[in-house]
């Protein structure tokens, strides 16, 4: 437990804010035209997470297999 | 009924107890008294008695109901932060609830009588859209707007990542650690999972706001006990006077009850409880992240051993 606590921390996670305004603009278009999708309690809460770390990480993973795939 | 309040005055609590309390026994504590009932609300005959009401599931917007859970909480898991956590966010809950016209009955079951202020208008007889559309064309709209006001100047630094790692995740981590450990998420993760609430309050409040605009065009309101389009469903005809003194009497029982159930087996419970050692918190998340499980329980009975 001291090796935990004397390491260095972990850098800051830094989220721009305009990726919450972006996230926040596409929830209220889907919200208003699909109202129960996600202005439920369980949907509503989990969007930010879906969007702006979900669905990134999963794209990346994505990316990164088709590109290991594309190489001769 | 609030709406988006419930979601903003969780940062604003976070705020005041800072390492206290869980913030995720927050969060179970205000939808608490609408998580197991909500569903049925809409579905009944008179929605507003049924919601908050005796007979009805008016019990779940009581005081009392929150102390209840919480005791049974600190029972199982002997966690402080949780059991504080839980009666505080119920509470918030409640004393939010008491400004539509169906209001709460606080001291159940020592008073049955509600106690309101008739800010806006309990408007679930119209179904969940046009509950939603009252809401925002009434006081109550302005109310989570209020919320969201204060959240965003006085606690708007409980929304921070440093804010997270240094009091949320220290505050709780057990339940932040198995979050991470079984979904795999990042502190990154965490942190959008923690804001998501505000993120979704903000997020429902501007869209029903659109709604009642756009969609369902009512008429906006925001005058005390609007809006005028709704008929009035208070669940109680009794004069102020009258429930004043149920009130007080339902108070004052209230407040012996609790003492003697104090005196009782209250205060064991608390103590036989424990706060999250200082030694396990350690500097932030960083420490929460490198500790396995097994080695923070040990680091919990050590500390209660030492400390006993």
């Amino acid at each position: 437990m001291s090796n935990a606590s004397e390491a260095t921390p972990a850098p800051q996670v830094r989220i721009p804010v305009g990726w919450y305004v972006a996230a926040l603009a596409l929830y209220l278009v889907i919200a208003y035209f699909t109202k129960t999708v996600l202005l439920n309690w369980v949907m509503g809460p989990l969007f930010l997470l879906l969007t702006l770390y979900l669905v990134p990480t999963a794209a990346a993973v994505v990316r990164r297999r088709l590109t290991a795939r594309s190489r001769p | 009924m609030s709406w988006a309040a419930h979601e903003f005055e969780l940062y604003f609590i976070q705020k005041h107890v800072g390492a206290k309390a869980s913030f995720l026994a927050v969060v179970v504590g205000t939808q608490l008294p609408d998580a197991f009932t909500k569903t049925f609300v809409y579905a009944a005959d008179d929605p507003a008695a049924f919601h908050r009401g005796w007979p009805g599931v008016g019990f779940s917007h009581s005081l009392l109901f929150g102390v209840l859970f919480a005791a049974v909480v600190l029972a199982i898991t002997k966690s402080r932060a949780w059991a504080l956590g839980l009666l505080i966010g119920q509470w918030a809950h409640v004393l939010t609830d008491f400004a539509d016209t169906a209001g709460v009955m606080l001291f159940f079951p020592f008073s049955t009588e509600p106690v309101t202020i008739s800010m806006w208008k309990h408007a679930a007889v119209e179904g969940r859209y046009g509950d939603a559309a009252a809401y925002y064309s009434s006081l109550g709209g302005v109310w989570d707007f209020f919320w969201l006001l204060v959240t965003v100047v006085f606690a708007w630094r409980t929304l921070t990542p440093a804010y997270f790692r240094e009091v949320v995740v220290p505050a709780d981590p057990r339940v932040w650690g198995w979050l991470h450990r079984t979904f795999r998420l990042p502190e990154r993760g965490l942190l959008l999972l923690y804001q998501g609430l505000m993120f979704y309050g903000v997020g429902r409040m501007i869209s029903w706001f659109l709604y009642a605009r756009f969609d369902a065009q009512t008429p906006f309101q925001p005058q005390w006990g609007g809006p005028a389009y709704i008929e009035g469903n208070d669940i109680s005809d009794s004069g102020w006077v009258e429930v004043l003194v149920r009130t007080g009497i339902g108070a004052a029982l209230f407040v012996a009850f609790m003492w003697l159930c104090w005196r009782a087996f209250g205060r064991r419970l608390w103590e036989r409880g424990y706060d999250v050692p200082a030694a396990v918190r350690g500097p932030g998340l960083h420490a929460i992240f490198d500790l396995p499980s097994s080695q923070r329980r040990k680091a919990s009975a050590d500390a209660t051993v030492s400390g006993g």
